[in-house]
């Protein structure tokens, strides 16, 4: 039997190959079959969700408004420790990218926070970039924010790249992330 | 997909947690086995965490040697516990390096070597691939499979889930029957990668591709081909210049 299957070895292995390769062969993917346009969903390699929503200042902000710019989307909220540890990080990283096309943007999850607490934390930080209100919930959602913080890295064409869930996100990795996204 | 598991108050990142579950699971079935394959389990488990933690090390290393511009002025970020500062690839290599330096240095039989951590290599793959599910990374092609999921905006082939349950079968193998009769050293390690390259060679290709080569070939296909051949060309290497040959050769 032994023998047998010593014999066999060549010819068993030579099928499996060349079956690889017929598989590979068989099983490509056409390529006028892949989507013309991008699915949108909260996940690298997709679309990233379009929302608008109204900032601390009364501004509307919204992904469509950024279209050709790259933007680091930051979820926080105010009673969040790695929120807060990272927020200073993310303040120097706005100041740094200030004359880039660079957008930082920081959703606070609001339907999970109190406005009074949101002020307070904006001045305790001495952040300047800008904070739109999640009031409903309903952009978290569509960006499946399971855990405070995530942050999303978004391309010029509005593809997610990148997907950082928790923190707290240091100086470091925001400048790396920046600086392949200004590069794309 | 499942990324945070939340236990009250406390939130862990699931994929994280399968992996570290597959780690344990990994070391617990190295102990029961390293005895059928003759090498001091105390060897094996010292190279392990000596590879470990010259992967993680060697990770941090490698992503800061990418771009070390970006920790001047931060180098306490250096030390930070968010593993998103892990380079996976260049922690896999140094990793490796340290196992086969500890090995080296215990002047062990590579093959033996090999074959006795096939048993953690087959827990730690179906760990990978249900952690690359829960976190929604590598899904499927848009299908309409009865049994197709949910997932990124339209039903798709569950592939990390075909990929996890395939790579079931070769552990229970390993577990039942490992090492083989009268088999040279190492087989065990090449017949685990035999399948594991074949399966994944197969299961991929109802995966939706992030790369693709001109006329819609999938890199990871071809890759796991590559694998193949060096897989087959081993273990014919290994039963050639084994004692099965020479007394099959007497008979004939």
């Amino acid at each position: 039997m032994k023998t047998y299957l010593y014999k066999l070895r060549i010819p068993v292995s030579v099928t499996i190959l060349v079956a690889g390769l017929a598989w590979i062969w068989f099983s490509r993917l056409p390529v006028i079959s892949r989507p013309s346009s991008p699915i949108e969903a909260a996940q690298v390699g997709f679309l990233a969700p379009d929302f608008t929503l109204t900032s601390l200042d009364s501004h509307d902000i919204g992904l469509e408004n950024l279209k050709g710019k790259p933007v680091i989307l930051n979820f926080w909220a105010s009673w969040c420790p790695p929120c807060k540890a990272e927020m200073a990080a993310f303040q120097e990283a706005f100041q740094e990218y200030g004359g880039s096309d660079l957008q930082i943007i920081a959703i606070n999850s609001t339907n999970q926070d109190s406005l009074t607490d949101v002020l307070r934390f904006i001045e305790e930080h001495g952040i300047t970039f800008p904070i739109p209100l999640d009031q409903t919930g309903a952009v978290s959602r569509d960006y499946l924010i399971h855990s405070l913080p995530t942050t999303y890295f978004i391309d010029k064409n509005g593809i997610i790249k990148e997907v950082i869930i928790g923190g707290p996100i240091p100086l470091s990795l925001l400048r790396i992330q920046a600086s392949q996204l200004l590069a794309e | 997909m499942f990324p945070i598991i939340s236990l009250g108050p406390l939130s862990l990142p699931a994929p994280a947690f399968i992996l570290i579950v597959g780690y344990l699971a990994g070391s617990f079935l190295l102990d029961k086995k390293t005895s059928s394959f003759s090498i001091d389990s105390e060897i094996i488990d010292r190279a392990l965490w000596i590879g470990t933690i010259s992967a993680l090390l060697g990770a941090r290393i490698s992503y800061i040697a990418g771009s070390p511009a970006a920790f001047k002025g931060n180098l306490i970020s250096i030390i930070s516990l968010n593993p998103a500062l892990l380079d996976p690839v260049g922690g896999l290599i140094i990793g490796i390096a340290a196992v086969f330096f500890v090995i080296s240095k215990q002047k062990l039989d590579y093959w033996t070597f090999l074959d006795s951590l096939t048993p953690f290599l087959g827990s730690m793959i179906p760990a990978y691939f249900l952690s690359r599910f829960a976190a929604g990374d590598g899904y499927g092609l848009i299908t309409d499979v009865p049994w197709g999921i949910y997932l990124w905006g339209a039903i798709r082939h569950p592939v990390q889930l075909y990929l996890a349950v395939f790579s079931l079968i070769p552990l229970i193998l390993i577990l039942g029957y490992a090492p083989f009769k009268n088999s040279p050293s190492g087989s065990t390690f090449l017949l685990f990668s035999l399948a594991t390259s074949g399966y994944t060679l197969f299961l991929t290709s109802f995966q939706e591709p992030r790369s693709i080569l001109i006329s819609g070939f999938r890199i990871g296909q071809i890759i796991s081909w590559l694998f193949l051949l060096s897989t087959i060309l081993l273990l014919n290497y290994r039963i050639r210049s084994s004692p099965i040959k020479e007394k099959n050769e007497g008979k004939e």
